[in-house]
């Protein structure tokens, strides 16, 4: 089947994609077991700061004295600093014979984003010729492994792309990513 | 080809006993609710018959929490909405009695542990998705991909509406093993205690052309066990000697997916 990449070349492209992202210390690790198919897979956590603008306060602060407004800092700030939490995993789809992407994200309260938060973030550029399957391209779904619910980006589409790039590229992990 | 279409018709007809109570911290009325009593299909999924039982207890809670996405529980344990009914059922039989008891939250949603369900379109998406990935491992050509859109939403307004002749006049081209004699892999899902789901990539006939049964599906997927295991999948322990292919056409789920569960004795 076109756009499909083996169990064997899956591990191949890890190790060698492991050995570049330890040198570059971008933070990947492998987890669990090597020896059954679809067992293995990498993993990567990482701490976003994102600055989204606050509502403007100016309307409704008239009736205070004018220097009593403007000492106030946070007046003049009209952002407000958010921490999120990503973790990625890249596992392995034995029915497909893709590669296939889960993420989960959370506020700095703990909580998880919803669906259309995770949408609001990703890049303009991929949301215009997404946003009609939206429901189709990117679901929540239960990890295989780990029994918990992640987004994941659906394999039908990862064989599509994969399928373009397979002969450009040698390692097809890297690439994809 | 499915063939036994009293099989298939049986299949169809499973229905359980359920009985849904609110979760007694979240009752805010004086009067606490009446349990609800319904008959659900084991081939269907929980949002899809439960907006009766939602209705029912809507006015007993919070009136802030109208809103709020309903989940389910049984033994304390959240339960699956993405799993269909029969399957959840055959996961905790040995612990039911009928009817099944389970209990109605609105509140405390477990994110950690279950998919949120906001709409019909996401159970939609969840079960073409279980559809595809069916046909993947079936078929060397793609059926699904080759159907047209209104093929698509026949099945899914088949399941929905519980119409058997609608649904299984687009399933019989899934059940199909296209040119072939029988399907490349077999879709199914062994579900063992609360472990992950096991699903191997397995063949319905040996290297050399002999047709596999149960009893081989089993040995390849829990070597050294099949003594003390018993399979369970509509509420019945087919016999070991069935064959696979036989099984994947007339005992899959609508999803296209065989279902089973394992019970160690």
């Amino acid at each position: 089947m076109a756009g499909t990449v083996s169990w064997e070349e899956f591990l191949q492209c890890t190790n060698n994609f492991l050995e570049i992202s330890d040198q570059l210390l971008d933070g990947w690790k492998l987890c669990g077991r090597t020896d059954s198919p679809g067992s293995a897979y990498l993993v990567k956590k990482l701490v976003v700061f994102e600055r989204t603008e606050k509502e403007s306060k100016l309307c409704d602060t008239f009736e205070e004295p004018l220097d009593t407004f403007l000492e106030d800092k946070s007046m003049l700030e009209n952002t407000v600093e958010e921490r999120t939490t990503w973790e990625y995993h890249v596992m392995y789809n034995q029915s497909y014979s893709v590669p296939t992407l889960h993420f989960n994200a959370w506020r700095s309260d703990g909580a998880l984003l919803s669906l259309e938060e995770v949408w609001g973030r990703a890049l303009k550029c991929y949301r215009g010729s997404l946003e009609d399957d939206k429901w189709t391209v990117l679901t929540q779904q239960e990890h295989p492994i780990l029994r918990r619910p992640f987004y994941t980006l659906h394999p039908c589409r990862t064989a599509e792309f994969l399928e373009s790039l397979k002969e450009k590229s040698s390692n097809i992990l890297i690439t994809w990513l | 080809m499915a063939n036994d279409r009293e099989v298939l018709r049986e299949i169809w007809e499973g229905r359980l006993p359920v009985c849904f109570q609110l979760n007694s911290e979240e009752t805010y009325s004086l009067q606490a609710p009446d349990a609800y009593y319904l008959m659900v299909p084991r081939l269907s999924y929980f949002p899809l018959v439960t907006d009766k039982v939602r209705k029912h207890f809507l006015k007993y809670i919070n009136p802030e929490k109208q809103e709020a996405e309903m989940w389910l529980d049984f033994n304390g344990q959240p339960l699956r909405w993405h799993y269909p009914i029969g399957v959840l059922f055959d996961m905790y039989a040995s612990d039911i009695q009928l009817p099944w008891n389970i209990t109605v939250h609105f509140d405390k949603f477990p994110e950690d542990e279950l998919l949120h369900c906001p709409s019909r379109e996401v159970v939609e998406s969840h079960f073409m998705s279980c559809i595809k990935e069916a046909d993947v491992l079936k078929h060397r050509s793609q059926v699904v991909s080759n159907m047209q859109k209104k093929d698509h939403n026949q099945l899914w307004l088949g399941l929905q509406n519980d119409k058997f002749d609608q649904f299984w006049a687009v399933n019989r081209k899934l059940m199909e093993a296209s040119g072939e004699e029988v399907f490349k892999y077999i879709p199914f899902r062994c579900y063992r205690g609360d472990g992950p789901f096991v699903q191997h990539l397995v063949r319905p006939v040996t290297e050399e052309g002999q047709k596999k049964t149960l009893h081989h599906l089993i040995s390849e997927v829990f070597p050294n066990e099949t003594d003390c295991v018993h399979v369970m999948t509509h509420g019945i322990e087919p016999p070991w000697e069935t064959p696979l292919q036989w099984l994947s056409e007339h005992l899959s789920y609508p999803d296209n997916f065989l279902h089973l569960c394992i019970q160690t004795s």
